[in-house]
C-alpha cells in the first residue's frame, strides 16, 4: 500500500459509516489513489465529471476576479460532495458522504488530510497546473488528405492493347 | 309557423340577415340569462328593437354581443312601433365595429393589466433580495436566475456585475446538476463554490426552472448562516413567483 493510499485510509476510518467514496485525481479526470465504499457509487465517474466541474470553477472564479478557487460543496437530498483542489492545483480531492455526516468536522478533517495528501503525491516534474491546462490551445493535428494521382484513361481496351 | 333555437348554434348576425331576406312581419323574442329582448322584423328591415326599457339601435348593438340564450320567432304579428330607420346591412357593420372596439379595449386592458402585474412581481422580487442583503453576514450580491442565465432580479453591493456572475455561475450550476444526476447521487439542492474571495452559494427554487445566487466574502461570511438564509429566501422566492 502507497503512502497515498494509507492517508486515504486514515481519513476513511475517522469519517466512519458516512462514507461513500474519495478520490485524489489529476486534471485529466484519472484518479490516483482512492475508490468507493458502496458499490452503487461509481468513483471513477466522480472523478472524471469533478475534473469538468472543477475546471469550469476556476474559469468561472477568473472571469469573475475572484480569485483562486479552494473548493466546491454539493448538497443533494442525499449525500455531500467537496472537491478541493491539493497544492499547486495539479490536483484534486473529491470527497462524498451521506449527508448525515457533519458538514464542519468533514470539512475540518478534509483540511488536516490535505497537506498530507499533498506530501505523499508522487512529484512528477512537467504535469501540467490547472492553469496551463486551461490556457493550452488546441491544436488540432489534422494532416492534409494525400490525393492517389489518377491516371489518365481514355478506353480501357486501348489500355490493354498498349 | 316560426322557428326557434339556441344562439349556440346560430349568431343573431345569422338570424339577421335570414328573416331580412322574409318581407314578413315577424318577433323574435330572445332570452338570455334573466333578460328579455324582443325583435321586429318588417318588409326585410329590423325595425324595432326592445331590452328592459330600452328600445332602438343600441338595443341591437347590444344584442349582437350575447353569445348564449335561446330564441323564438312568431310570424304575422303586428309591429308596436317603429324605432329603427337604419337598414338591416348597416345595423350589422356598425354592431360589428362596435365589438371589434370592445375586444381591442379588451386587449388593452389585459397588456396593461399584465405589465403591471409583471412589474409588480419584479418589484417584490427586489425587495426579497433587498432583505436578503441584510440577513448574510458579509453579503456582497445576490441574484434570482433563469437557467438560462439570465437575471429575473438582482441586488448588489457594487462590487460584483450581477449580470456577469450570472452566466458564469449558470454554466457551473447546470454541470453540477447533470453530474449528480448522472451520478445518481440524489437531487441537487445547492452548490457551494469557496474562492480565495469568497462564497458563492447557488441553490434551485422548485421546479428547477430558477435558482438564488448569493455571493459573499470569504472573510465576513458565515457558511451556516448562508446555507440557512438560502433555504428561507428560496421559499419566500418561489411563494412570490406566479404559478
Amino acid at each position: 500500500m502507497t503512502k497515498l493510499e494509507q492517508i486515504i485510509q486514515q481519513f476513511k476510518a475517522e469519517i466512519g459509516a458516512d462514507f461513500i467514496s474519495t478520490d485524489v485525481v489529476g486534471m485529466d479526470g484519472m484518479s490516483i489513489a482512492g475508490g468507493s465504499a458502496d458499490p452503487n457509487f461509481s468513483a471513477s465517474d466522480a472523478a472524471a465529471r469533478f475534473a469538468e466541474i472543477m475546471k469550469l470553477a476556476v474559469k468561472v472564479s477568473n472571469k469573475i476576479n475572484s480569485g483562486k478557487v479552494d473548493d466546491n460543496l454539493v448538497t443533494t437530498n442525499k449525500n455531500y460532495i467537496i472537491s478541493r483542489f491539493l497544492g499547486d492545483s495539479t490536483y484534486y480531492w473529491v470527497v462524498v458522504v451521506t449527508n448525515n455526516a457533519t458538514l464542519g468536522t468533514l470539512r475540518m478533517l478534509m483540511n488536516e488530510y490535505a497537506p498530507q495528501l499533498i506530501g505523499a503525491i508522487p512529484h512528477v516534474a512537467d504535469l501540467p497546473t490547472i492553469e496551463q491546462v486551461l490556457e493550452k490551445p488546441i491544436e488540432p493535428k489534422i494532416e492534409p488528405e494525400k490525393v492517389k494521382p489518377v491516371k489518365d484513361r481514355r478506353s480501357f481496351w486501348e489500355d490493354q492493347k498498349k | 309557423m316560426g322557428i326557434n333555437g339556441n344562439l349556440k348554434d346560430i349568431s343573431l348576425a345569422d338570424l339577421f340577415q335570414i328573416h331580412c331576406m322574409d318581407p314578413r312581419f315577424a318577433k323574435m323574442t330572445i332570452l338570455h340569462g334573466d333578460e328579455t329582448a324582443y325583435i321586429y322584423f318588417a318588409n326585410k328591415q329590423v325595425v324595432h328593437a326592445e331590452l328592459g326599457g330600452n328600445v332602438g339601435e343600441e338595443v341591437v348593438y347590444e344584442l349582437l354581443s350575447w353569445n348564449e340564450g335561446t330564441f323564438d320567432v312568431e310570424n304575422d304579428i303586428v309591429i308596436p312601433q317603429k324605432s329603427i330607420n337604419r337598414m338591416w346591412s348597416g345595423l350589422l357593420l356598425e354592431g360589428v365595429r362596435r365589438l371589434e372596439e370592445v375586444e381591442t379595449q379588451k386587449r388593452v386592458n389585459d397588456q396593461s393589466h399584465g405589465i403591471m402585474e409583471e412589474n409588480k412581481m419584479s418589484q417584490k422580487f427586489d425587495e426579497i433580495l433587498s432583505s436578503l442583503a441584510g440577513e448574510v453576514s458579509g453579503y456582497t450580491a445576490s441574484a434570482l436566475v433563469g437557467i438560462d442565465g439570465i437575471n429575473l432580479a438582482s441586488h448588489t453591493l457594487g462590487v460584483l456585475d450581477p449580470e456577469n456572475v450570472s452566466a458564469q455561475i449558470t454554466t457551473l450550476f447546470r454541470l453540477v446538476d447533470g453530474s449528480v444526476d448522472k451520478l445518481g447521487a440524489g437531487v441537487l439542492e445547492d452548490n457551494l463554490l469557496t474562492t480565495e474571495k469568497g462564497y458563492i452559494l447557488m441553490r434551485f427554487l422548485p421546479g428547477k426552472e430558477y435558482f438564488l445566487a448569493i455571493a459573499t466574502t470569504r472573510k465576513e461570511g458565515n457558511l451556516g448562516n448562508l446555507r440557512l438564509m438560502s433555504k428561507m429566501y428560496t421559499e419566500q422566492l418561489s411563494k412570490a413567483m406566479p404559478h
